[in-house]
Order: C-alpha cells, then sequence, then structure tokens
C-alpha cells in the first residue's frame, strides 16, 4: 500500500475539502496519513520522512496558495525527499488569472501535477498511482 | 497488621521508613514507624541499604523475613539512555518522553542519520541502554538501516531496545547481532498515534535484569529476592495512580465520617502530622488532584511532572504536533540546587540577575553579583551544603527578616529552576494571522488550568517559607512572551503544596501495589502554603 501525505497548506482552515480527499484517496487504496489544516511545509516534510510516504498532496483554498508553497520542493530535495512526487490543488487561481498560467507557475516550483477545484478526483487517484510506479517502480508498490 | 519497608537510595543519602499496613479500617492505610537517612555509600550501595534495614528490624525486634520490601534507586547515574530518532519533532520526541517517563537520564539524542562523530559521542557516553526508533510502521527504512549499520561500529555494547518501524525489526536485529537487541513495539506506529507504553517496560525489564547488576544493586536483590525500580519510575507511577485513589478515598469518605489515622506520629527525622494530619487531609480533599503537577527540585536535576488530559474547545486553537500524554515527565540536567548550579546561572542569567538586584535595592549591584556567584561556586564543589536558616524569614525578604543572604541565593536559585522546568514542560500558543482573524496554533501540553502544584525535594520539603506563589510568576512569564508573538501555557491560578518530610519519592515506591493507602499518607502530609 503506499502511504501518502495529505493537508492543507500555510494558514489556511478551509476543512470540508481535506475531509473528502482523505476519504476518495483511502477509498482508492492509499494509506492517508491527514495532516489536517494550517500545516506548515516542515510538517509535511517530517510526516512524510517518518511515514517513507510516496507523494504530498497539498491543498490550499483561501488564495495564497502560491507563497505557501514556494520552496517546497527545496526543501524536500535537502531532507532526502528527493524523488517524492508533490501535486497541489484547491482555489489556486487568484482574481483574473487564468489557469495555464497558474499551473506552470507551479510546476515551475517544482510540482508534478497542478489540479483545479472542479477535478474528477477518481481520475487524480489513477494518475497518481501511475506517476508512484512510474517514478519508484513495481517494487516498491506492494 | 503488616510490616514494610521502602528504601530510596539517591545519589547522596539512602532513606528509608518502615510501616504498617493497617487492613481493618474504612480505608485501609499505612503508619509510619520510623525513619533513617544514612549517606548512600557509592561504591557500595547495598550497605545503606542493609544499615537501614536492619536497624528496623532491630528497633521494632521484627525478623527480616516477615517484612515486605520496596525500594528504588537513583544512584550511580541513574540509568542513563541514549535516544535515537528521524525526525527531531516526530520519533526522536517520543523516544524521549518514552525513556523519561521509564526513569531514565537521556544523556544524549541523535536525529537523522548518525554520523562517525555521533558514535564517538556514544562510545564515550557509554549509556545502559540505546533506545533505537525511527519511522512509522511501514514506513522510512532507509535511515534506521544506515543508523544499525553505525551502531555495529560502537566499540561498547549497550543493550538496545528497538522500537521502530516493525517491518524491518529483523533486519535491525541481524545487523546488530553482537548485541542484545530487545524488540518493542513502535513508538510511532502512525504519525498521531503515540505508544510509549511498550517500549517503556521493554526499558524496566533491562534495568531489572541487567543494569542494576553493574551498579552494584544485585547484591540487594540477591539477598532480598526483590528488584528496585529506577527512583523516577516509581515516582510516575505514583502521579499517574494519583487521581483514581484520591477518587476513591473520596468516595468512602463521604458517607463515612471521616475518622482516619493520619500516619505519621512523632518520629525523628519526621515532623509529625498526628495533630494537623487529618485536618489537612480534609483540606486537600477539595483541591484538584485529578490535574496537578509535581516539581521534584533536586541538587542536579529538577523532575517536572503533569497528569492532566488538555481538551481543545476553543475555535479559534489549532492543535499542532504530537498529542501530548496525559501523565508526563520531563528532566532538565542544567536545572539543580547544588551541583547543577553553575549551569542555572548561565541558563538564567539575566533572571537571577533581575531578581538579586531587586531583593539588594541597597547594595551595588556589581558586588551583589559577585557574591552570589562566589556563593554558587562554594556550593556546585560541595553539594551538601545546607544553609543556616535559623532566624531569617523569608515571608518577607526585607532586610529586617533576612540576616544571612545565602537564604535569598537559594530562594533565587531555586525559582530559576522551577520556572524554567516548567516553562519547558508546558505547551506553547503562537499567534497566527490568517487573512480575516488571528489563530493560536498550540503545540504542547496546555497547562492553564491546572491549580495544584506539589513541590518536592530536599530544598521544597524543608523550607517552609517557600511559597510558589509568592517567588514566581507565571502570570508575568506568560505576557512577555507574549510580546514576541508567543504565550507559555502555564499554570493561570496556583494551589501549591508542599511535601513536608520530603515523603513522596520514599511512598512512591509503594504506590504500584498500594495505591489508595499510598494517596492518605501523602494528602494528609502535603501543607498547602
Ligand atoms: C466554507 C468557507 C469558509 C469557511 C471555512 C470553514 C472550514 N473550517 O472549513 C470560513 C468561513 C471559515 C472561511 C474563511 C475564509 N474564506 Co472561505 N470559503 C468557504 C467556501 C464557501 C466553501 C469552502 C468549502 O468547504 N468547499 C467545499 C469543498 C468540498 O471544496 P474545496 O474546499 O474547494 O475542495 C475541493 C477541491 O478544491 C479539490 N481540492 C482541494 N485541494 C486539492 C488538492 C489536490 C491535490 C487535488 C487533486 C484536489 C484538491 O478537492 C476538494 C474536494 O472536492 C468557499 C467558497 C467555495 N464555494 O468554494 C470560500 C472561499 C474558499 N473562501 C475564501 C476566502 C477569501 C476566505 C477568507 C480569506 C475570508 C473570507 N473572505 O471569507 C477566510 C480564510 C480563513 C482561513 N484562514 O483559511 C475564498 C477564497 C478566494 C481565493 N482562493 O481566491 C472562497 C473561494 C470564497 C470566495 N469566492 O471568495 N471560508
Amino acid at each position: 500500500m503506499h502511504t501518502i501525505v495529505l493537508g492543507v497548506i500555510g494558514s489556511d482552515c478551509h476543512a470540508v475539502g481535506n475531509k473528502i480527499l482523505e476519504k476518495v484517496f483511502s477509498d482508492a487504496g492509499f494509506k492517508v496519513v491527514n495532516l489536517g489544516v494550517m500545516v506548515s511545509q516542515d510538517e509535511f516534510i517530517n510526516a512524510a520522512i517518518e511515514t517513507n510516504a510516496k507523494a504530498i498532496l497539498v491543498s490550499s483554498l483561501y488564495g495564497q496558495g502560491e507563497l505557501d508553497c514556494e520552496g517546497l520542493r527545496e526543501k524536500c530535495i535537502e531532507r532526502g525527499l528527493d524523488k517524492i512526487i508533490l501535486y497541489v490543488g484547491g482555489n489556486l487561481v487568484v482574481g483574473k488569472q487564468d489557469f495555464d498560467y497558474v499551473e506552470k507557475k507551479f510546476k515551475d516550483m517544482g510540482f508534478d501535477r497542478v489540479f483545479k477545484p472542479d477535478v474528477d478526483l477518481i481520475e487524480v487517484t489513477k494518475l497518481l498511482k501511475d506517476d508512484i510506479e512510474q517514478r519508484f517502480g513495481n517494487k516498491d508498490s506492494k | 497488621m503488616k510490616h514494610i519497608v521502602s528504601i530510596d537510595i539517591g545519589s547522596t543519602f539512602t532513606k528509608g521508613t518502615l510501616l504498617i499496613h493497617k487492613e481493618n479500617e474504612v480505608l485501609p492505610g499505612f503508619k509510619i514507624l520510623s525513619y533513617r537517612k544514612v549517606p548512600t555509600t557509592t561504591d557500595h550501595l547495598a550497605k545503606g541499604f542493609f544499615d537501614i534495614l536492619q536497624s528496623f528490624c532491630k528497633e521494632f525486634n521484627i525478623n527480616q523475613e516477615d517484612i515486605e520490601i520496596y525500594y528504588s534507586s537513583s544512584a550511580k547515574g541513574g540509568l542513563n539512555i541514549v535516544a535515537i530518532g528521524i525526525v527531531p519533532d516526530l520519533t526522536l520526541k517520543i523516544a524521549r518522553i518514552t525513556a523519561l517517563s521509564a526513569g531514565a537520564k537521556i544523556s544524549a539524542s541523535f536525529s537523522y542519520k548518525l554520523s562517525r562523530k555521533a558514535i564517538d559521542s556514544i562510545n564515550t557516553i557509554n549509556p545502559d541502554i540505546i533506545l533505537f526508533t525511527g519511522g512509522t510502521d511501514g514506513g522510512n527504512e532507509e535511515i534506521n538501516i544506515h543508523n544499525a549499520r553505525m551502531l555495529e561500529k560502537l566499540t561498547i555494547r549497550p543493550v538496545v531496545i528497538y522500537a521502530g518501524n516493525e517491518v524491518i525489526s529483523d533486519k535491525i536485529q541481524e545487523i546488530l547481532k553482537d548485541f542484545r537487541v530487545i524488540i518493542a513495539q513502535n513508538v510511532l506506529p502512525e504519525i498521531d498515534v503515540m505508544n510509549p507504553e511498550d517500549a517503556r517496560s521493554k526499558i524496566r525489564e533491562i534495568f531489572l535484569d541487567t543494569i542494576i547488576h553493574g551498579k552494584g544493586l544485585d547484591e540487594i536483590s540477591n539477598r532480598i529476592g526483590f528488584m528496585p525500580d529506577p527512583t523516577p519510575f516509581s515516582v510516575f507511577e505514583f502521579v499517574k495512580s494519583l487521581p483514581d485513589s484520591v477518587e476513591q478515598i473520596k468516595k468512602v469518605i463521604a458517607d463515612v465520617d471521616l475518622n482516619l489515622d493520619p500516619g505519621i506520629e512523632s518520629i525523628t527525622g519526621i515532623r509529625s502530622i498526628k495533630e494537623y494530619g487529618l485536618k489537612n487531609l480534609k483540606d486537600n480533599l477539595s483541591y484538584d488532584f485529578k490535574n496537578f503537577c509535581l516539581i521534584d527540585l533536586g541538587g542536579a536535576t529538577t523532575d517536572f511532572y503533569s497528569n492532566h488530559k488538555d481538551t481543545i474547545s476553543d475555535n479559534n486553537v489549532i492543535y499542532k504536533g504530537l498529542p501530548e500524554p496525559i501523565v508526563k515527565r520531563t528532566v532538565e540536567g542544567d536545572l539543580g540546587m547544588r551541583i547543577s548550579s553553575q549551569a542555572v546561572v548561565s541558563t538564567a542569567r539575566e533572571y537571577i540577575e533581575k531578581e538579586l538586584f531587586s531583593c539588594f535595592k541597597d547594595e551595588k549591584e556589581d558586588s551583589i553579583l559577585d557574591e552570589f556567584l562566589a556563593y554558587i561556586d562554594k556550593i556546585s564543589k560541595n553539594p551538601g551544603y545546607i544553609v543556616d536558616f535559623s532566624g531569617n524569614n523569608l515571608k518577607n525578604e526585607s532586610k529586617e527578616n533576612i540576616y544571612n543572604k545565602e537564604v535569598i541565593f537559594d530562594r533565587i536559585l531555586a525559582s530559576a529552576c522551577i520556572l524554567n522546568a516548567a516553562i519547558r514542560h508546558a505547551g506553547k500558543y503562537r499567534k497566527v494571522y490568517t487573512s480575516d482573524k488571528q489563530m493560536l496554533v498550540q503545540t504542547g501540553k496546555n497547562l492553564k488550568k491546572v491549580r495544584t502544584i506539589i513541590g518536592s525535594g530536599g530544598y521544597l520539603s524543608f523550607m517552609k517559607d517557600f511559597t510558589l506563589t509568592n517567588f514566581i510568576d507565571f502570570g508575568n512569564v506568560s505576557n512577555k512572551n507574549f510580546e514576541i508573538d508567543e504565550i507559555s501555557l502555564l499554570p493561570e491560578k496556583i494551589d501549591y503544596f508542599r511535601d513536608d518530610n520530603y515523603l513522596i519519592p520514599i511512598i512512591a515506591n509503594l504506590s504500584e501495589k498500594y495505591p489508595v493507602e499510598s494517596a492518605l499518607l501523602v494528602l494528609s502530609n502535603l501543607i498547602r502554603v
């Protein structure tokens, strides 16, 4: 079973979407470590190290996602999680920006995939399984 | 009527008491018959122990075989542990909590990958036990395996208790095949589940079957057939059991007219509580002993215990980090009244200077500071030093009341130790400004609503005039820190109790078998000041 770490980053306290993600990913067969709301970058990384997580799924709903996410990839590399998969989703588009622009920005920051709020979560669970297999190979997928 | 002896072998003194157990009362209880205190003979721990035991036998004409014996030891450095974890805030934190709750002293802790340098320093420390943790179950393997390979390079062979990711416990055992490796349940099986109990009891087992031999305690255990616990282990058990015992006492006492024997009469070395013991007990039962802190202020360390379940009801507070254990012990090696007094000065210099200058307003700051530092120098070299208190009145620190400056010096030292130990034991609020309002992020244990604090240890037990509330202002500390957006979650309103006669460590030995009796005796002996 693959372990993934979940949480809402920064001082964001929107709790509802996070619970839905936990349910959907658990049902899809992941071992979900849910850190809840107001999660700092360090907390994500600490939990991922101890649990040997394959991916960190970051949510940001309140409009400051860009600021909160900056440097997360670098910190992961710094602390030995060089291979970990990073996803981000929620309300990442602020004001009149378009999604492609926002997606590129987050990808440049080192996120592997970037999602809109209305994304089909079942699709995401499948994408994640594929991504994990690609990056970590089948030997780890027991 | 059964005779019971409890002995605590401390690093400087060995203390013992002879009690009788009384079954046929409204509540079963203890009565102290005798009390002895002799210097600990470090090169032969059994000597002080048997001297005390035999003197009891002679005094009351009883056979050693008829006595039930309990004892604890903190002599020869107590139980010395090196803790290893991966992330400092996660596995290493619980490893430390676990070791401390088992009554150990942590001589070093290491996170992430052990380096060559770390191995060298473990060799030098030469601990009794290495508590090796890391990873949730099914979690990180790589770092533990690296660490096991590093530990294998040690030239010493301490017992290793492995309480990390259980998936690789076989592998760890294989790598460390030259060691005695004990596998315990993972202290952190899931990221938010703490599980210190199994590792804690494994530590105790190892202490009993291996370590006591090295400390010369086996001579005692061979002769009486009983094993000692580390002293802080016993005290931890006492702190854990007190709320339930008090509950039981209250239940009985509610419908029976209280006619109990308070348990201590006039005995050499112990202040009698015959007259006021009963009244104490009645009074004390009206205070909260479900939630409380216990401070054991010693010459070398300050131990801080709390028993309190902290529930968060405020919507503006978000808890971060591992859940705190209900019963918790922290121990501070840099805070103590004698051996560690130099360290107190470096830890709390600012506080000490402030207190000194305000107590000795008429004196030149430099000269009073020099005097104080000279005093520290003296007592750190002479850990048995006791200040002459006669004729002084600490209740009012004015010139007319204090003839001996050392009385105030000691008082300031004690305040500095307690304050810093409390701040480190308690959690914190940190202000976080979100886009619409201010929130508080809590880490650690919230003691704000805890009222009862018990002071124990040579200084706190015998210095009658030391009242915590007079000398320490927790509120002030919290507020000062709040200016920098942080607030210490220290008790707000305090009911302070003095462990008269310094009974707790010695009665704690009995609390596993006789929780209610121990609580009765301790409660009759606690004096609210
Ligand atoms: C309820 C709510 C609140 C409640 C939250 C209560 C709680 N504890 O949960 C309260 C009143 C406290 C609140 C406060 C604020 N809120 Co509000 N809030 C909402 C509201 C109405 C609903 C949020 C919700 O629960 N949605 C339902 C869940 C199921 O959807 P979701 O959160 O979007 O999550 C799903 C997807 O986004 C996606 N997803 C999320 N993360 C990820 C991650 C990955 C990897 C993937 C694949 C998918 C994914 O999957 C989730 C499940 O389906 C939204 C508006 C809206 N309709 O979304 C505003 C909204 C989110 N809030 C907003 C704002 C601005 C705020 C405030 C700053 C102040 C304000 N103006 O109200 C504060 C911020 C407080 C803080 N520190 O976080 C804005 C954000 C604007 C932006 N991002 O550009 C919104 C969009 C309203 C708006 N249109 O202005 N809010």
